[in-house]
C-alpha cells in the first residue's frame, strides 16, 4: 500500500486526469460556438452592466446580495487563474482573502490605530497579498499535484486557525465590527455608493484579470497546463512560472478579501474558514472554468440561489448540495458552458449546420503528403559530416541507476556538428534514460555532459532548450488543447523570454515565424486546429517544427516514427533530413526501425544493457558481429537490420 | 519534584490523551487512504460517513442508557449500516464519475457533504447530542498527575484491532491481494478478468464500515454534533497527506503525530490547537514531499 502518486504523475498529460480533454460539446458543431462566441461576449456585457445598474431597480436585499456575490466572484475570478488557466486545483485559496480582510480589519483595531482610514490599509491589500502568496507559494509548491491542493488546504487552514485564536488581535468569531471611515462611503447614508465603489474596483481586477489571462503569460500559464514537460523544454522555467501565476492570484484574492471588509464593515474568522475556499471552488465549477466570466456567474448564482433555499427549508444544504450534483454530473461545462451550447445551438438552427470548415481526416492525408526528395539510400544525410571537428555534444562516462537496476553504464557518445546520429539498442537498453540524461530530466549518478564546450550536466531543460536543444518524445508531446498555431507561438516566444509579458499578444514577429513554419512543415492549412485534432504523423511534424520554433541546433529525437504508419513515417524521415540539411542542424534520435535508421543516419551508436557496444558509421554498425549477437539474442525484435 | 518534573507529568497525560484521538483519526483515514489508494477518489464525504455512524448510535441508545455488552454490538451496528449506505452511495454516484474529472469528483463528494448535513439536520436536529455511556466504559484512570478517560483506551484498542484486521485483510485474503494489485494498477487488474467495479465496491463498504464503526465509538466520548462529520474530514486529509497517499502504515503513524500535536497545541496555545496540526503538515511536507511513506517504491 504505498504511494500512487508516481504513477499518476506518470500517466501521461496530468491535464487529462485533472479536467478531462475539452468541454463537453454535446452536438451542437465546433463551427456553431466559434460563431457565437460573440453572442457570448454580448450576454456577459450585459450581466456585467446588469450588476452596475442594480441600484436603480433592485431592492436593498439584491444590493446587498449582489456585493457579497462581487466579494465571492472576484476570490473565484484569481482562484480560476490558478485552476482554469494553470490547472492547479488550490483548496486553500481564501487564506489570501482572509490576509486581505484583515489587512484592513486590523489596522483600525482601536489600540493599534495605525491606519484609521481603512481605505489607505485597502490599498495595501495586493502588496500584502503579493508577499503572502510569495512566502506560501514557495512551501506548498513543494507537493505536486494532489499534494499541492491538500498542501494548501492546510495551509490554508492554519492561517485560519492563526486568525480564529489570535482574539487580541483579530477579534476570533466575535471579530472586528465597525471597521469604517470614509464618510463618502458610509452604508449608512450611502448605500450605492458604497456599491458602487465594491463594483468598480471589482470590474477593475477583473478587467487586469482578463488582460493577464490573454496575455503572452497567460498563454504560458495554458501551455504548462496542457503539458508541463513539453512547456520546459520549450523554455519555461514551469515553475517559476506557476509561482508567479499563485503570487498574481493570491494579490487579486486578497484585494477581493479587503472589499469585502470595506463593504460589509466588519469581519469575524468565520468568513474565512476552509468552507469560502470550497465555495470560492464551486461557484468556478458552477459557472465554468473554461470561461473568464464563469466564476462570476457562479458566485452569483450560488448566493441568489442560497438566498432563495434558505429562506424555503430548513433542509437548505440538501437542496444546495443537489443542485451542485446536478450541475456536476449532468453539465460538466458549467452554466456559461450551457449558455454557449444554447447560443450555439439556436445558431446552428437559424442559419442552418454550416458545412465543416475543419478538414476531414482523409484530405489532412491527401493534402500534403510529402513530395520531399525519397529518404537517401545510405550514407551521410549531409554529405559535409567531419568527424574530426569539436563534438556539438559530448556526453562522457554517464552512469544511471534506479535501485539495483543500472539503466546507463558508462556511456560516453560524441555527437559532431551536423550529423545525422542514431542511438539503437534492443528493448530495455536504456536509450530513453540515455535520452533523459542527456536532456536534464534526470542528473545522471556519473559522469558529464558537455554541450557545445559547456559541461550543462544535471542542468534543467528550459535553460538547455536556450542553448539550443531541442527534444521531441517516445509518445507525442504537444499541447493538446491549444491550435497548432499556438503550439508554435508559445514555444517561440519562451524560448525567447517574450512570455514574461503580462499584458497585450504576441509580437507580430513571433507570429509571422510560427506562420513561416507551419508552411514549411507541412501544417499553413491547420494553423487553427487543435493539436489534439491532427492526424497522428502530423502531430510528429508539429512536434519537429516545435523544436525548430526554440531554434534548436540540436534536435533530440526520441523515436521519431512510432507508432505511426509506413506512409507517415516516411512522411516523418524526409522531414528531419530535410529540416536538418536547410537549417544546418545536428540529430540524434532514437529509433527502432532499421530502414530508417541505415537510411538517414550517418554515425551510429548501439546502446546494450545501458552500455555503449559499437559506435561507428553504418557500415560498420552492420558488419559489426557483437552488435548482430545483441540484436539476435533477444526474443522481443523489431525490424531486423536488413 | 521541580516544576519541570510536574510540567513533565503533564506532557505525558497529555501525549496519552493525543495517542487516543490519533487513534479515532486513524480509523477514519484508513477508509480515506484505502478509497483514495484504490478507487483515486478524494472523497470529502468520508466525514460525513462517520458523522453518521455517531448519530445511528445515538440514535440505537435508549434514553436510560446501553448495557456495557450491548453497546459493542450498537457500534458495529452502526458500522454495518453507514456500510449499507455506503454501497447505495458507491453505485448510485461513484461509479458513474470514475472516469470523470477531478474537480467534478471532488464536486460530487463536496455535494454529499451538504447533503448529508442538511439531512441530519432534519432528522436529528441541530443541537449537540450527548448519549449516555455504559458503566463499565465510563470514568477515567489515573495517570501520574492527570486522569485520562477510559474511553481513550478503547478509542486505542480499536485503532490496533482496526490496523490488524485491515493489514489480515490487505495481505493475508484474495480481496487483499486484489485491493493491492488495484491500488498499483486498476485497468491492468481489470484485465486479467477481475471485476474492479464489485471490488471497488467492496473497498468502499470496507472504508465505510470504518468510519460508521469511529462515528460509534467516539459517543463514549461525549458529544455528537453536525459540525463533527468537516473536523474530521479535514483532520484527516492532514492524516493521509502526512502519511503518503494510499499508505496504511503511513497512515497510522501520522495519525498518532497529529492526535499528539493537537494534544500538545492544547497546552501551548489553547485557542490555535489545530494552528499546531496544521503547521505538523507544512513541515513534514516541506521536508517529505510526498509524505512520510509515500513516494516508496512498491
Amino acid at each position: 500500500m504505498t504511494s500512487l502518486v508516481q504513477q499518476i504523475s506518470e500517466a501521461g498529460p496530468s491535464v487529462s486526469r485533472w479536467f478531462g480533454r475539452g468541454v463537453q460539446r454535446v452536438d451542437a458543431s465546433p463551427e456553431s460556438y466559434r460563431a457565437s462566441t460573440r453572442a457570448l461576449w454580448v450576454v456577459g456585457f450585459a450581466f456585467v452592466a446588469f450588476m452596475g445598474l442594480m441600484p436603480f431597480f433592485a431592492g436593498v436585499g439584491d444590493i446587498l446580495l449582489s456585493q457579497q456575490a462581487i466579494y465571492l466572484g472576484l476570490l473565484a475570478l484569481s482562484l480560476n487563474l490558478l485552476v482554469g488557466t494553470l490547472g492547479l486545483i488550490s483548496f486553500g485559496h481564501a487564506m489570501f482573502y482572509a490576509l486581505g480582510a484583515y489587512m484592513v480589519a486590523v489596522p483600525f483595531h482601536e489600540d493599534l490605530k495605525i491606519l484609521e482610514n481603512p481605505l489607505f490599509a485597502f490599498a495595501i491589500t495586493p502588496i500584502m497579498g503579493a508577499v503572502a502568496g510569495l512566502i506560501i507559494g514557495l512551501i506548498v509548491f513543494r507537493g505536486k499535484e494532489l499534494y499541492f491542493a491538500l498542501l494548501t488546504l492546510g495551509a490554508g487552514q492554519l492561517i485560519w486557525a492563526i486568525a480564529h485564536g489570535w482574539q487580541s488581535l483579530t477579534g476570533g468569531t466575535n471579530g472586528r465590527p465597525g471597521v469604517f471611515a470614509a464618510e463618502w462611503l458610509n452604508p449608512f447614508t450611502h448605500l450605492n455608493q458604497l456599491y458602487w465603489f465594491v463594483f468598480v474596483i471589482a470590474l477593475a481586477c477583473a478587467v487586469l484579470l482578463y488582460v493577464i489571462t490573454r496575455s503572452p503569460f497567460g498563454d504560458a500559464l495554458r501551455a504548462i497546463r496542457e503539458n508541463r514537460i513539453r512547456a520546459e523544454f520549450a523554455g519555461l522555467n514551469v515553475k517559476r512560472y506557476e509561482l508567479a501565476a499563485f503570487v498574481i492570484a493570491a494579490m487579486f484574492g486578497s484585494i477581493a478579501g479587503g472589499l469585502q471588509v470595506v463593504g460589509e464593515t466588519q469581519i469575524n474568522s468565520d468568513i474565512v474558514d476552509w468552507q469560502r475556499s470550497a465555495l470560492a471552488l464551486i461557484a468556478i465549477l458552477l459557472g465554468g472554468y473554461r470561461y473568464f466570466l464563469g466564476p462570476f456567474a457562479g458566485a452569483f448564482f450560488y448566493l441568489f440561489v442560497f438566498d432563495e433555499v434558505i429562506q424555503r427549508t430548513i433542509l437548505w444544504d440538501t437542496v444546495l448540495g443537489v443542485v451542485v450534483l446536478a450541475v456536476a454530473l449532468l453539465l460538466p461545462q458549467g452554466l456559461v458552458g450551457t449558455i454557449h451550447w444554447v447560443l450555439a445551438k439556436s445558431h446552428e438552427l437559424v442559419r442552418g449546420r454550416e458545412v465543416s470548415a475543419e478538414i476531414s481526416a482523409d484530405e489532412q492525408e491527401a493534402v500534403h503528403l510529402p513530395d520531399l526528395a525519397p529518404a537517401a539510400t545510405n550514407g551521410s544525410a549531409n554529405g559535409h559530416l567531419d568527424r574530426t571537428a569539436a563534438s556539438v555534444l559530448s556526453v562522457q562516462g554517464v552512469s544511471k541507476a534506479f535501485g539495483g537496476l543500472v539503466a546507463v553504464d558508462d556511456a560516453s557518445i560524441e555527437v559532431k556538428p551536423r550529423s545525422i546520429h542514431a542511438i539503437i539498442g534492443p528493448n530495455g537498453a536504456g536509450k530513453t534514460t540515455f535520452f533523459n540524461l542527456v536532456t536534464g530530466m534526470m542528473a545522471p549518478d556519473i559522469g558529464n555532459v558537455v554541450l557545445n564546450g559547456d559541461d550543462v550536466t544535471g542542468v534543467r531543460p528550459f535553460k538547455l532548450v536556450k542553448r539550443g536543444l531541442g527534444r521531441s518524445f517516445q509518445q507525442t508531446n504537444l499541447f493538446w488543447e491549444l491550435s497548432t498555431l499556438s503550439n508554435l507561438t508559445i514555444s517561440d516566444a519562451a524560448s525567447k523570454n517574450l512570455t514574461r509579458k503580462l499584458y497585450g499578444g504576441h509580437g507580430s514577429a513571433v507570429i509571422r515565424r510560427s506562420h513561416e513554419l507551419l508552411e514549411r512543415v507541412g501544417l499553413g492549412r491547420f494553423s487553427g486546429l487543435d493539436a489534439q485534432d491532427l492526424s497522428h504523423g502530423d502531430q510528429r511534424s508539429l512536434e519537429i517544427a516545435t523544436a525548430l520554433a526554440v531554434e534548436s541546433k540540436l534536435l533530440l529525437l526520441d523515436e521519431p516514427t512510432a507508432g505511426i504508419s509506413p506512409a507517415e513515417t516516411k512522411q516523418a524521415v524526409g522531414l528531419i533530413k530535410r529540416i536538418a540539411t536547410e537549417n544546418e542542424l545536428t540529430v540524434l534520435f532514437v529509433e527502432h526501425d532499421m530502414e530508417v535508421v541505415f537510411g538517414i543516419a550517418d554515425w551510429i551508436t548501439v546502446l546494450h544493457r545501458g552500455a555503449v557496444l559499437a559506435d561507428g558509421p553504418p557500415d560498420e554498425i552492420r558488419a559489426n558481429p557483437a552488435v548482430q549477437a545483441a540484436y539476435l539474442g533477444e526474443h522481443d525484435d523489431e525490424d531486423e537490420a536488413s | 519534584m521541580t516544576a519541570l518534573g510536574a510540567s513533565l507529568e503533564v506532557y505525558i497525560v497529555q501525549i496519552i490523551a493525543g495517542l487516543g484521538q490519533g487513534a479515532i483519526l486513524f480509523l477514519i483515514a484508513a477508509g480515506l487512504t484505502l478509497v483514495f489508494g484504490a478507487l483515486r477518489v478524494i472523497n470529502f464525504a468520508h466525514g460525513s460517513l462517520f458523522m453518521l455512524g455517531a448519530y445511528i448510535t445515538t440514535s440505537l441508545t435508549p434514553d436510560s442508557g446501553l448495557g456495557n455488552a450491548w453497546f459493542w454490538l450498537v457500534f458495529l451496528a452502526a458500522g454495518v449500516i453507514v456500510a449499507a449506505g455506503g454501497v447505495v452511495f458507491e453505485v448510485g454516484f461513484f461509479r458513474p464519475i470514475y472516469d470523470r474529472p477531478l474537480l467534478t469528483q471532488i464536486l460530487v463528494t463536496f455535494a454529499f457533504v451538504l447533503i448529508i448535513t442538511g439531512l441530519a439536520r432534519e432528522f436529528w436536529g441541530a443541537n449537540t447530542f450527548t448519549t449516555s455511556i455504559p458503566s463499565a466504559l465510563d470514568g477515567s484512570v489515573a495517570i501520574l498527575s492527570g486522569r485520562i478517560p477510559v474511553s481513550n483506551f478503547i478509542f486505542m484498542g480499536a485503532a490496533i484491532a482496526a490496523g490488524i484486521a485491515l493489514w489480515a485483510i490487505l495481505y493475508k485474503t484474495d480481496l487483499g491481494r486484489m485491493i493491492r494489485a488495484a491500488v498499483s494498477d486498476p485497468v491492468l487488474l481489470g484485465l486479467t478478468g477481475v471485476n474492479v467495479r464489485l471490488l471497488f465496491t467492496g473497498v468502499f463498504v470496507i472504508a465505510a464500515f470504518f468510519a460508521g464503526t469511529a462515528g460509534g465509538i467516539i459517543t463514549l466520548q461525549g458529544s455528537v454534533n453536525l459540525d463533527m462529520g468537516i473536523d474530521a474530514i479535514i483532520r484527516a486529509f492532514v492524516v493521509v497527506v502526512i502519511g503518503g497517499l494510499g499508505s496504511l502504515s503511513g497512515a497510522f503513524i501520522a495519525a498518532m503525530l497529529v492526535g499528539v500535536a493537537e494534544a500538545l497545541g492544547l497546552l501551548w496555545v489553547p485557542q490555535a490547537s489545530l494552528a499546531v496540526v496544521f503547521a505538523v503538515l507544512v513541515v513534514v511536507l516541506a521536508i517529505r514531499p510526498e509524505g512520510i511513506m509515500g513516494g516508496r517504491s512498491n
